[in-house]
């Protein structure tokens, strides 16, 4: 272990001393402010923050991901290069040890590096809350307590019908003539003007801080009336409302509430959303999945940043292990190379997994109609598909690990979630990189004729 | 030594030789990569679409354009599969942010400019839960296109009719139900830099102010206004004939269809609800017609026709003329209402036309006739108005009490096939507020004698709620 | 259990043990291109010798000599270090290597550079502490503890480069070209601390061609050249002329020489040389060089060494 510091604690030195870790910085920094003077929002001052939070952290975490891996692939690589490394490997060092401590070292000026942007970010978002204009206190008010303070979003329990996120829906009196153009599942979301639908949740006693209620839906009919209403909260069993607040107007989307009750609430609830039963109410289908949310507890937003922060941090350490990988395998230019298409590969392949299985894709169509030239292309492009897709789902449980997004929505960040990612990015990909790398560079020599 | 110095010499001359070639090499190199690079533009600019080049682009753009190459179109793509999985999400906050960069990543692609504005001004704002969140979406789509669309590419006609159209259907149109409140806001913004809807000439700097807060070029204004007449520019029509104007100025001719198209119902619409009445309110709902705006109207459809000697534009411009017909008839202006029937006999002789013009107009005179062409019928009630009120003014009370008949006939009409939620999206005032300002307009323009007559007309009939 | 005590004693004895050594360089694609050892053999024992290992540019010594520390593997036959193999961590405990270049980290001070070694080898606080001042104060940096490396000349960085060979007070030393890049006077000192070190029980191999100084320190040696051994064996027994005596007495005057001569020619046959013996340029240098310096403040650049670092005598 005392190796292994002592050569992490060497990295980090030479990042410090080379300038590397000040350049970065000020690179990251540079972004973030002129991301701060440039981004355009949705025209409100919440979502200019919001807007601003999501990718200044993004493209400072972006900047220093690249930079992990050009610096990891160049570590090794670099010392083989100019022998340094053969004064290290003389000595009582495993080479496992070497490995580690490197990118032990890389993770440290990582964790300095994001802690400073995370503080810049956070000072950012401030600034754009409170910097004088036009807006309206209750419009900046308004905006500092969506931004500002994250909840933890509480999902409804699993309907009488056993099935996840099934709900009682009962249908009004009269009929309405509606458009709605989805499945039989969808049905169930279904809530024409004079119907109604419950969600059951259970709050948790002795949670701090407001509570929020959140729910996204669509519109139900071609004239795209609004949502008109009563939402409510009850005891199991009781008409006595704990909790009642009419909407009017609301049209499609997602929609926060505050729960404005006395006395705090706890225990198993029962959500009611009853719709008017008004010409003007519109059908409503509300989006599955994110049908109701209740949100509760107030976290300051730095303090979920943070976790972000520490995922991004376990990120970054990924890719800078996958670059020390690269370097214990080839010399520096080609290190920097190998790992720098492998991250692309890894970026292009997320957004590859968004396409559905079995999209048409474009026949290369023969103009001579050959028809084994045709099946031939055809194969081709299966067996393409076939890599590719099998490459993003090994690479997919990493990519729905994010904390910048739901700190962005207000949400909390989850240690599970955290915890998760340290599990996974460290003790998976990390942990296969760093096999990699710790036999390529037992098999590698050190020196040159 | 000497023979040191010579060879060193000698030396000292073949380098300076083999330099000299490389350089008459180089050179040669550059000035026929110089002529190939001609060419291959030449061949470039054949084969894309590409308007304009990036001339007129800021340094950011370039420098992405530079540094990225290629690569411009993958992380345009990236970032455009993300606003769409967020539009689906019904995630608007970064969809502007995720339009400037696509944009800014191929500037040179009318279809990306053309797709974001009208996403965010039809698909993104009718998801916003009231009229001026809306409003901002549809702001933002047409910053989009009028302060960055035709910046990059000022010669792309698609993007004008898209800019024009957005103002012709979206905020002077009455599909969307907050379209009352988009036409306010552009009234309330061109009243603060044309005063009275009308562009100061005489006030460069008011004129310049006007070019840099909504990119309206004095030149280009002033050219309008002489061709198309005086218009009202704090009316959204005026804006869609501006810009349909500039968009077949733009390409010299070569596909400016769809801009013609658009100035024709522009400057149709300009002519049933022209001008804004003067509201102290500043509800800006009284829209009175502009009559002078029927002939630029009319030229413009007949410079399509000629092009498109179709059915349905052959529909579309005898539906025009009926409408003008009944307009100028309601107006009393008979001398233009035949003039417009001659043009109809003479080009579309179909169905009863040999009649006069009251004749004709009495064959259809009210509300429905108007209402199935989608002409305004308020501009038959204002000109039915008008025209009582010049009757009262040279004492005629017999076509006094024969116009304010059929204006409030029509009007009532219109009612009774209209409900409430209907006549609120389509902006129509109360009667009493329409013929105040119907009655305004015709006071301010008959002598001072006269005048008291227009008063006791309007207090006994209007002297309480309702007309009699 | 003897034959163990044998084997035992055998490996004590023996600190270096090569047999059949064979290095091929190959290309990326496998392709043999140079052979760089061609089935060498050799043995250093253990316990206070110096061996040397000679030969010109290009023979083989270094790559030989990164086989025995496991930079390079071997194509064919056998090493053993100290009785493990190369790459064993605990054969590189008791190693300590300067190689051929000062290969440092440039934005390290000395002090820094000695301090982290000294961690690689698990050293504690007050262990790295006292010896780096030791050794600082040994190679002459002491002034300069704290000065970047990359700043150094090569002289100075070649000093650092001894130090942290020796921070581990090694039993085997393992030195390629140690006196490359430095002055006379810091030869000599390399010389004397060599010499001091194998007087204390510890092995030291060498490298280099600049034979003087092979000759000064070492007791034993193996003479390489394209990768084979071409003479091997004690120092003395391979440079001794034993057809030739050489008499050294004070000045006498020149009539006593004259019979002395005639004697000499009369018994052996042949005619002896007489001439004053000279000093060495080596030793003429240091006595210059030590009265000036009586006189004079010490340069900026390194200072004349003090004696071998206390740790490395006990």
């Amino acid at each position: 272990m005392k190796r292994i510091l002592a050569i992490a604690w060497l990295t980090c030195r030479e990042s410090v001393r080379s300038g590397t870790a000040v350049s970065l910085l000020c690179l990251a920094l540079a972004a973030v402010g002129w991301l701060a003077l440039t981004l355009q929002g949705d025209g409100t001052l919440a979502g200019q923050a919001e807007v601003f939070l999501r990718y200044a952290s993004g493209a400072a975490i972006s900047i220093l991901g690249l930079a992990s891996l050009w610096l990891g692939a160049g570590r090794i690589a670099s010392e083989v290069d100019d022998r340094t490394i053969q004064t290290i490997v003389v000595k009582p060092v495993r080479t496992a040890e070497i490995w580690i401590g490197k990118w032990l070292g890389l993770v440290l000026v990582n964790a300095a590096l994001l802690a400073a942007v995370g503080c810049v970010v956070v000072a950012g978002v401030a600034w754009i809350l409170h910097r004088s204009g036009s807006r309206a206190q209750q419009e900046r008010d308004d905006a500092i307590r969506r931004v500002m303070v994250c909840r933890t979003p509480l999902a409804p329990l699993p309907g009488a019908a056993g099935e996840p996120g099934e709900c009682e829906t009962r249908e009004g009196d009269g009929s309405h003539d509606g458009d709605t153009h989805r499945s039989a599942r969808i049905a169930r979301e279904v809530v024409p003007p004079g119907g109604s639908r419950t969600w059951t949740f259970n709050l948790p006693g002795g949670s701090s801080g407001g509570l929020w209620l959140q729910f996204a839906f669509d519109y139900g009919s071609a004239e795209r009336l609004p949502m008109q209403g009563t939402w409510s909260l009850t005891r199991p069993g009781s008409t006595n409302a704990l909790w009642a607040q009419a909407v009017s107007g609301l049209s499609a989307g997602r929609h926060r509430v505050e729960i404005r009750q006395a006395g705090k609430l706890s225990g198993i609830l029962t959500l009611t959303f009853t719709s008017a039963r008004a010409q003007d109410t519109g059908v409503i289908v509300f989006r599955p999945g994110s049908s109701a949310t209740i949100l509760l507890g107030d976290s300051g937003m730095p303090a979920q940043l943070l976790r972000a922060m520490l995922i991004a941090l376990f990120k970054l350490s990924v890719l800078a292990a996958a670059g020390l990988s690269c370097s214990a395998l080839f010399t520096t230019p080609v290190a920097t190379f190998a790992a720098t298409s492998l991250a692309v590969a890894t970026l292009c392949l997320q957004y590859f997994l968004s396409i559905p299985e079995g999209a048409a894709t474009p026949h290369s169509c023969s103009t001579h109609g050959d028809q084994d030239d045709a099946t031939k292309a055809a194969w081709y492009q299966a067996a393409a598909d076939s890599v590719t897709r099998a490459g993003a789902t090994v690479l997919k449980p990493a990519y729905s690990l994010d904390g910048i997004g739901p700190v962005s929505d207000g949400l909390t960040v989850p240690w599970a979630l955290v915890g998760r990612a340290a599990l996974v990015l460290l003790g998976g990909y990390a942990l296969v990189l760093a096999a990699l790398g710790i036999v390529a560079l037992r098999r590698r020599e050190m020196a040159g004729p | 030594m000497e023979h040191g110095r010579q060879d060193a010499e000698v030396a000292d001359k073949g380098e300076r030789n083999a330099c000299l070639v490389l350089l008459a090499a180089a050179t040669l190199f550059l000035v026929i990569a110089g002529c190939l690079n001609v060419v291959c533009y030449r061949d470039r600019t054949g084969r894309m679409r590409k308007i304009d080049n990036l001339d007129h682009a800021p340094p950011p753009v370039v420098f992405t354009s530079v540094v990225l190459g290629g690569f411009r179109g993958i992380l345009s793509d990236i970032l455009w599969l993300r606003a769409s999985y967020l539009q689906d999400s019904g995630e608007y906050v970064e969809l502007v942010q995720l339009a400037d960069w696509v944009t800014r990543l191929e500037p040179e692609s009318p279809e990306t400019w053309s797709f974001h504005s009208w996403n965010m001004a039809y698909n993104v704002s009718v998801y916003m839960p009231d009229d001026e969140t809306r409003w901002r979406w549809v702001q933002s789509g047409i910053r989009l296109l009028r302060d960055e669309g035709l910046r990059f590419t000022p010669s792309e006609p698609d993007l004008y009719a898209q800019l024009a159209w957005l103002y012709n259907h979206k905020i002077a149109g009455f599909t969307d139900t907050a379209n009352g409140h988009y036409k306010q806001r552009v009234a309330a913004e061109m009243e603060g830099l044309f005063p009275g809807g009308r562009p100061p000439f005489h006030d460069p700097a008011a004129m310049e102010r006007a070019r840099q807060a909504a990119k309206l070029d004095p030149v280009r204004v002033r050219e309008a206004e002489h061709k198309f007449g005086q218009m009202d520019w704090r009316a959204p029509e005026t804006h869609a004939a501006y810009w349909a104007y500039l968009g077949t100025l733009a390409s010299r001719g070569r596909g400016t269809m769809l801009c013609r198209r658009i100035l024709y119902q522009a400057l149709a619409s300009s002519f049933f609800r022209g001008a804004l009445a003067p509201d102290p309110g500043g509800l800006c709902d009284v829209r009175l017609t502009r009559r002078a705006m029927e002939v630029p109207a009319l030229e413009a459809f007949l410079n399509v026709m000629h092009e498109v000697p179709q059915a349905g534009m052959d529909e579309s411009v005898s539906n025009f003329v009926h409408d003008a017909i009944l307009v100028h008839n309601a107006f009393g202006d008979e001398a233009r209402a035949s003039e417009l029937l001659g043009l109809l006999r003479e080009r579309y002789p179909a169905g009863n036309l040999d009649a006069s013009v009251p004749e004709y107009c009495a064959r259809e005179p009210g509300f429905a006739a108007m209402h199935a062409h989608g002409a305004e019928p308020l501009a038959l009630v204002e000109g039915y108005l008008d025209r009582h009120w010049r009757a009262v003014a040279r004492r005629d009370a017999v076509a006094a009490d024969a116009a304010w008949g059929v204006a409030v006939n029509v009007w009532a009409t219109f009612e009774k096939k209209t409900n409430p939620a209907v006549r609120k999206r389509f902006n129509v005032p109360p009667f009493d507020r329409f013929a105040r300002a119907v009655f305004d307009r015709a006071i301010a323009s008959i002598s001072p004698e006269a005048r008291g007559l227009l008063e006791r007309d309007w207090a006994a009939r209007m002297g309480e709620k309702g007309p009699r | 259990m003897a034959e163990q005590n044998m084997q035992t004693n055998d490996r004590r004895e023996t600190a270096i043990e090569v047999s059949g050594l064979v290095k091929v360089f190959s290309d990326f694609w496998h392709r043999p291109k140079v052979r760089a050892v061609d089935g060498i053999a050799f043995r250093v024992p253990a316990g206070g010798s110096v061996f040397g290992l000679l030969g010109p540019n290009g023979s083989g010594k270094s790559t030989t000599i990164k086989i025995l520390l496991g930079l390079l593997m071997p194509t064919a036959g056998t090493v053993t270090v100290l009785g493990r193999h190369p790459r064993s961590v605990e054969a590189k405990r008791s190693i300590g290597y300067l190689p051929e270049e000062s290969y440092l980290y440039r934005y390290l001070t000395p002090r820094e550079t000695l301090d982290f070694y000294g961690r690689l080898f698990g050293l504690d606080p007050a262990a790295r502490r006292d010896r780096t001042g030791e050794l600082l104060e040994m190679v002459g940096l002491s002034h300069a503890a704290d000065r970047p490396v990359g700043e150094f000349s090569k002289g100075m960085a070649r000093r650092v480069g001894l130090a942290q060979a020796l921070v581990n007070n090694p039993s085997l030393v393992i030195l390629d070209e140690p006196t490359s890049g430095l002055d006379p006077i810091a030869c000599r000192n390399v010389k004397d601390l060599i010499l001091a070190l194998a007087g204390h029980g510890k092995t030291v191999l060498l490298s280099s061609h600049l034979l003087a100084d092979v000759e000064d320190v070492c007791t034993e040696l193996v003479i390489l050249h394209s990768g084979r051994i071409r003479a091997a064996g004690l120092t003395r027994d391979l440079l001794v002329r034993p057809d030739r005596t050489r008499l050294t007495i004070p000045s006498v005057p020149p009539d006593v020489l004259k019979g002395l001569l005639a004697d000499l020619r009369a018994a052996s046959g042949s005619d002896p040389q007489v001439d004053h013996p000279s000093l060495n340029l080596e030793q003429f240098f240091l006595d210059v060089v030590r009265e000036a310096s009586r006189d004079e403040t010490a340069p900026s650049g390194a200072s004349l060494a003090g004696k071998p670092a206390g740790f490395l005598l006990k």
